[in-house]
């Protein structure tokens, strides 16, 4: 489960993030949207432990920058970051042993298959495209088999394939009970994986809404984004 | 030509506007100008010295190894990558929309003028101190900047024309590249020839370039003899080489506008290289070319688990390019070991340390920790901060130990010291860069709430002074005042230094705890 609580963050004078709160229970699938320059990255990185901020983060009750809580989550960044010098079978080892992942080969095999990257795997970083780039980085967050995990907008530069792929990989998480996080601004894309929508705008949540909710009340989520995000 | 003139003259005026907005940016411009009219004026005003009788030639000779270095970048670089004039954003909207190649062209010609006029500054602060060693006119400081200009300017249209003509067949990007090669073999050759005979760097490259065969290798040769021409009078000499460089940039032009009219594709590749060095320079980071058919194809090698499999990647990583830590900055600091006997005549090893720790610095900017940081995995690595900071420096650290070794053994040689003076100058080497290293985390713990990339660099460029300065003050005083009349000062001094840097590097050990809570990705 994952816990936000009063999430601040500034850069200099500029307010990018303003007193956000929300939860993710276990097995759901919490999106955030917003326009360009919403909040919504800043947010994610957050999460993630790489900024620093005020208020607090928590998986699973643990301090996001926790040891323990690292080793329960996982995240994929908007822009593919892959080290040059490793093959794309490399870069899976080289988590596995990071993350003390035993095991790890049969789920590697697994991963690189369904995203289309088995014939690839001896190709250096370097050399991959960055749809292949993004690819990778998503076998890499799935290989440590998280409870919590963050993706910002995971589907730029993948081919039809591949989304339809990591769609079925939301779901499958969404099953085994892990905290699921999407950060995009391309809400067709998501449209059927949702169960919690959290709309952003300058920095704030202007909007949260369970897909109970749309559907008891028969809203439409595209209508209401843009009713909030250009009132 | 309007649409393109319109991209230029609103680029010009947004960035003033840019600039007037900021008021920093305004000082900074001002101070700028002002301390480059100033330094105009002086160029001008500066007396010229005639005293000099030695000094024609060593200018002659500066001057030449200056144009073969930037002849030898730029068309090494032409062939390889090409060259562009242009942004992406020109290939984006200008190659697209229905603009004539030609008028594109002269838009390239006058934006790559611009970019060169605005390198040249730097060449404007030179002008004064080349003044007062040479006897350099009024007249001279023009046909200097319009030389070096011009040069870069033929330079520029060359490289892109061998890169059209080269591109199309592996074979021949190959064969040119081996003649381009083996001229500056063949003149390295000689040089060593020479500077085995004559035991003196600089007498031996006057040898050299005095040689009347430089002048008569096209381009080269030219600009050779007209920027001589900077320090004595003009004869018909001047004159004549002036034609052939106008003749060979008006051939160069014509090549690239009528006949090679098809360029957008030659182009394409080096627009998008120079725009990602741009947006690196931005970001304070650099742009790593990895000519993959040379990376060594390797079984796994991890052997560690946690925060070790960092240095086990590290490990990985610099065997596939290099020969385990030896590389060609490896090979830069030997070259720097043999260089320093001819370049500190009256110097000792400890000149060759003194020094090498700038060239350690430099080299230290973008190691692998500094790489490292700039990705998410070890920020999420479930481990303990100073467990990752120690094995995400210590191949890094290594390898300056090896590179300190290769220097010092060859500088040891060199100057003839015993064996305990080199594993001392290894081991003070060894503990600077650790220094230098883990100097970015104490910039990181320190500074990193500061938004600018500018002033975070200077932040640690500073704590590295900060840190420098003591120990090599201290060792001065251990070895020239304490144990003056020991008879072994100098090991004492050496001592100091290592104490000193030791002691600073486990406070700033100390300091990485927690690095990873406070630290920001970039």
């Amino acid at each position: 489960m994952l816990e936000i609580k009063n999430l601040t963050k500034k850069y200099e004078k500029t307010i990018a993030v303003d007193n956000v709160n929300f939860n993710v229970e276990n097995g759901e699938v919490a999106i955030l949207l917003g326009p360009n320059g919403a909040g919504k990255s800043t947010t994610i990185k957050s999460i993630a432990g790489l900024l620093r901020y005020e208020g607090s983060i928590t998986i699973d009750g643990l301090p996001n920058k926790s040891i323990e809580a690292k080793k329960i989550f996982s995240y994929v960044p908007e822009a593919p970051s892959v080290y040059d010098m490793l093959t794309v079978k490399e870069h899976l080892e080289f988590i596995a042993k990071a993350y003390k992942i035993n095991n790890y080969e049969e789920k590697a095999e697994e991963l690189l298959k369904k995203f289309d990257l088995w014939d690839k795997q001896d190709k250096l970083g370097t050399e991959l495209s960055k749809g292949m780039q993004q690819k990778v980085s998503v076998c890499c967050a799935l290989l440590s088999n998280p409870k919590v995990i963050l993706f910002d907008e995971p589907m730029i530069g993948l081919d039809p394939k591949a989304i339809k792929q990591l769609k079925n990989e939301f779901l499958n998480l969404k099953s085994q009970g892990c905290s699921v996080v999407i950060s995009t601004h391309i809400i067709d894309s998501i449209e059927e994986i949702w169960d919690k929508a959290l709309v952003m705008k300058q920095g704030k949540i202007v909007m949260s809404r369970s897909r109970a909710d749309i559907e008891q009340r028969n809203e439409s989520l595209e209508d209401l984004f843009f009713e909030v995000t250009e009132g | 030509m309007t649409p393109l003139i319109y991209i230029m003259k609103r680029s010009f005026v947004n960035n003033i506007k840019r600039i007037i907005k900021k008021p920093l940016y305004l000082i900074g411009y001002i101070l700028m100008i002002a301390v480059i009219v100033g330094f105009i004026i002086i160029s001008f005003k500066a007396p010229q010295n005639n005293m000099r009788n030695g000094s024609l030639q060593m200018y002659n000779t500066i001057i030449t190894g200056v144009i073969l270095a930037i002849t030898y970048f730029q068309l090494s670089n032409g062939i390889e990558k090409g060259n562009s004039f242009f942004r992406q954003s020109d290939v984006n909207f200008v190659f697209t929309a229905p603009i004539n190649e030609k008028k594109t062209l002269i838009y390239g010609f006058i934006k790559q003028m611009m970019m060169i006029f605005f390198m040249m500054f730097f060449l404007i602060f030179q002008i004064p101190n080349l003044k007062m060693n040479f006897p350099i006119t009024n007249v001279g400081v023009l046909i200097f900047v319009i030389g070096i200009f011009s040069l870069f300017f033929v330079l520029s249209l060359l490289s892109v024309l061998i890169y059209s003509f080269t591109s199309k067949k592996k074979k021949n990007r190959e064969i040119v590249k081996k003649i381009l090669n083996s001229i500056i073999c063949l003149i390295g050759i000689s040089f060593l020839v020479i500077l085995f005979k004559e035991k003196d760097i600089t007498k031996s490259a006057q040898v050299l370039f005095e040689n009347k065969l430089f002048e008569s290798i096209p381009v080269i040769g030219w600009f050779k003899v007209v920027l001589s021409y900077a320090v004595k009078e003009l004869n018909y000499k001047f004159y004549l080489n002036v034609i052939f460089i106008i003749l060979f940039l008006g051939a160069e032009i014509i090549i690239l506008f009528n006949i090679n009219t098809d360029y957008y594709e030659d182009v394409l590749l080096s627009t998008e290289r120079k725009e990602k060095l741009i947006q690196a320079k931005k970001s304070g980071t650099q742009v790593r070319e990895i000519k993959v058919n040379k990376v060594k194809k390797l079984k796994n090698t991890y052997k560690a688990t946690g925060a070790k499999a960092i240095f086990y990647r590290h490990i990985l990583e610099y065997r596939k390019t290099n020969f385990f830590f030896v590389d060609k900055s490896s090979l830069l600091i030997i070259g720097f070991g043999i260089g320093a006997k001819y370049i500190f005549h009256s110097g000792d090893i400890k000149s060759v340390l003194y020094a090498s720790i700038y060239l350690l610095f430099i080299l230290s900017i973008q190691g692998k920790w500094v790489q490292e940081m700039e990705k998410h995995y070890i920020y999420l690595i479930p481990e303990n901060s100073i467990k990752k900071v120690f094995y995400g420096t210590l191949a890094e650290q290594l390898k300056i130990a090896i590179d300190g070794t290769l220097l010092f053994v060859v500088a040891g040689f060199m100057f003839k010291q015993n064996i305990v003076i080199i594993i001392l100058s290894i081991i003070a080497y060894t503990t600077f860069g650790s220094m230098f290293v883990y100097a970015d985390i104490i910039a990181r713990r320190l500074f990193g709430k500061i938004h600018s990339k500018s002033i975070k660099v200077l932040m640690k460029m500073l704590i590295i002074l900060f840190i420098i300065v003591p120990s090599i003050i201290l060792s001065v005083v251990a070895e020239y005042v304490i144990f003056k009349n020991t008879g072994i000062g100098i090991y004492l001094g050496y001592a100091t230094l290592i104490l000193y840097n030791l002691i600073v590097l486990i406070i700033f050990i100390l300091l990485s705890k927690g690095i990873f809570e406070i630290s920001e990705i970039e």
